[in-house]
């Protein structure tokens, strides 16, 4: 993995302009994913993560605008293409995959006419019907000629991403970009649709742009994690170092507040208050009025800096070697029987 | 069920509710079972979790326990007497129930302020002084007794979730039914929920039915736990013995798909995947309804149904197969 990064974001700002004054919910996000990494993206609603994505894609959503930054898929600037040229590398060099497969398909034509429009975008020439069928087969769909001939409406919600799945695989892209791809199905489809996007991006070397609110998804699928709160990135880790010592208080406060089903009728730990407003944005460190080791220095905004080995965070405490040490708020877990 | 002759504060005595569909591209009717007989029961206090994936029947259940659709067959009773029971008295037991829905800013009136929604059970009652009542629960909930002033749209998302509940509770009520009232809300906010309704159960002894897909959402608050599947209760157990030991395969395969924010668990993960969704309703599988996804499945369950039946202790479970030892391996191999 010594050659260049499939994806590289720098510095990337993207602003909503609304009636109650400017948003700014993606501020100075700088990410790369490498060619076959999956980099998971985690955070709460309003984080900016799905903003991010479609920033990436070029399809932020009006009144949003891209302001600053850099956007590199395979080397080249995706923010000077001209409309076509961005309509003919997207869905070829990045396929996407959204949360909600009942509206990224359309309903009144079948799957396969579907694929078929995916395919012709980029190539005229293949064996479209045998691509098809292949497509459906590797996504582990049985009968794929009948099932390339049926509706959307026709198939369960787990069919339904499986073929979201297969569209945005279906030109071997170099990074696919999956956003809650599994949010909106049931545990035991979760799980396989999970297993299904791990293999076929395993097979085709494919990089993984996962973003997610769920922490066991991020556990299960992704082998580097960045994590966004407010509209930035407060720490970037591989996945195993994450959550064995993650460096943010809000990491910390995330991960801990996930109920353990081994111990029924236990209190989780909480993080205090709610995510800000992102019109109203606290000065200084973002996190700071939810944070339970603020001090002075947080009146200043930290930046994203290395706080170990391939490990950033955005906190003026860890950056500075010192630990978070657990207080009483984070461990309490007392016995509510 | 206790043994010393009292009776539970609430019994669901083989519950049905059936509804009539029109199939796709078909003439005829189907008759979709969503809930099929279910008997289940709670004691003052206690917290019932009920588990299972979309189209189990959990929410129509729900529905069915606060008297929102009445039952096609089979009996609620709450403190012995019958929620439709006839008159005063049925109206009387209804009002003993409340509910908790899954999106807070839906189920509140966005025209009226935070304090006359929360104030609304009591009005029901016939309570007309209610700004004393309404400013003592909004502080049991955490939030600042001035939010009554306030429309819905200017509370964030869990601020709404903790005045639903503050109007759930405000009328004494008996027992109240959660349906998926923490999933739209974000991880953090959940865990602050969650940790809320525990508190205040410890206060006021309100019982609780909390339901939802989240296995862990659902242990974390309930003493008992009951899984369904098609319409149909598979295993009920205490959350503690649950936890530590599920028995009917598709508590198993719920549990195993529960993913934990731990890379090295989840790296050891063995691929225990169930095949397949879950089958239509309307044409439930012959005998056991998990027979086309069971990793168990033989040609016994494929032709006969297994009843509820109780393995001790009170742990039931409708599985031919649960807790034998061919069972035992298919768990082992869960987690490698």
């Amino acid at each position: 993995m010594n050659n260049r990064p499939v994806l590289r974001v720098e510095n990337l700002t993207t602003r909503f302009h609304t009636g109650q004054g400017a948003v700014t919910a993606v501020d100075g996000v700088s990410f790369e994913v490498a060619p076959g990494e999956t980099l998971g993206l985690v955070g709460e609603s309003g984080s900016g993560k799905s903003v991010t994505a479609m920033s990436v894609l070029g399809l932020v959503p009006k009144p949003g605008r891209i302001v600053r930054g850099a956007i590199e898929l395979n080397g080249s600037d995706m923010l000077t293409l001209r409309n076509e040229e961005l309509r003919r590398r997207r869905g070829k060099e990045c396929g996407m995959v959204f949360q909600n497969p009942m509206t990224a398909l359309n309903p009144s034509f079948s799957v396969g006419w579907q694929m078929r429009e995916a395919i012709t975008a980029h190539d005229k020439r293949s064996d479209v019907d045998t691509r098809i069928h292949r497509a459906l087969a590797d996504v582990g769909m049985p009968d794929p000629q009948r099932q390339a001939a049926s509706f959307p409406h026709q198939m369960s919600g787990g069919m339904r991403q499986r073929v979201v799945i297969a569209m945005g695989m279906i030109n071997d892209p170099q990074l696919l970009i999956a956003d809650e791809p599994t949010t909106a199905l049931d545990v035991t489809i979760q799980a396989q649709v999970l297993s299904l996007m791990k293999t076929l991006t395993r097979e085709h070397g494919t990089a993984l742009l996962l973003i997610t609110h769920n922490m066991g998804v991020v556990a299960n699928m992704c082998d580097r994690v960045a994590v966004m709160y407010a509209g930035e990135i407060v720490e970037e880790a591989p996945v195993d170092e994450l959550f064995a010592s993650s460096r943010h208080p809000y990491t910390r406060g995330l991960l801990r507040s996930i109920p353990n089903p081994d111990r029924p009728r236990q209190k989780t730990p909480t993080l205090p208050g709610s995510p800000p407003n992102m019109a109203q944005l606290p000065t200084g460190c973002r996190f700071r009025p939810r944070c339970v080791f603020a001090d002075s220095r947080c009146d200043a905004h930290p930046d994203l800096l290395a706080v170990a080995d391939r490990h950033k965070a955005r906190c003026w405490k860890t950056q500075n070697g010192e630990l978070l040490t657990e207080t009483k708020s984070l461990t309490e877990t007392t016995d509510a029987n | 069920m206790p043994t010393d002759g009292t009776i539970p504060l609430l019994q669901v005595k083989n519950l049905k509710r059936q509804f009539n569909v029109r199939q796709l591209g078909s003439r005829e009717n189907g008759v979709l079972r969503a809930v099929d007989d279910v008997s289940l029961h709670l004691e003052a206090g206690e917290s019932l979790g009920i588990v299972g994936e979309s189209g189990c029947g959990k929410s129509t259940l729900a529905r069915l326990i606060v008297g929102l659709l009445e039952p096609t067959d089979g009996r609620i009773l709450i403190e012995g007497g019958d929620i439709w029971a006839s008159g005063a008295a049925g109206r009387e037991r209804r009002r003993k129930f409340q509910m908790v829905f899954q999106n807070p800013a839906g189920s509140m009136n966005p025209r009226r302020t935070v304090g006359a929604s929360v104030s609304e059970p009591l009005q029901a009652k016939g309570i007309r002084k209610t700004a004393e009542a309404v400013e003592r629960m909004l502080t049991l909930v955490g939030l600042d007794p001035q939010m009554a002033d306030r429309k819905p749209h200017q509370l964030s998302g869990g601020q709404q979730q903790r005045a639903s509940i503050a109007r759930a509770l405000i009328a004494d009520p008996a027992i109240v039914v959660h349906d998926e009232s923490i999933a739209s809300l974000d991880i953090s906010l959940q865990a602050q929920i969650l940790n809320l309704l525990l508190d205040l159960q410890k206060e006021l002894g309100t019982s609780y039915i909390f339901i939802s897909h989240d296995l862990a959402a659902v242990q974390a608050i309930s003493h008992r736990v009951i899984v369904m599947y098609l319409g149909e209760v598979v295993e009920a157990s205490d959350s503690t013995v649950f936890a530590s030991r599920p028995l009917h395969p598709y508590s198993q395969a719920l549990r195993n798909a529960t993913l934990l924010p731990d890379p090295i668990h989840e790296r050891a993960r063995g691929d225990t995947l169930l095949r397949g969704d879950v089958p239509s309703p309307i044409n439930p599988p012959v005998g056991c309804r998990f027979h086309t996804r069971c990793p168990l499945a033989t040609d016994q369950c494929r032709k006969q149904k297994p009843s509820l039946r109780d393995t001790g202790d009170g742990h039931l479970v409708a599985c031919h197969f649960a807790g034998s030892s061919s069972q035992t391996q298919v768990v082992s191999e869960g987690v490698a």
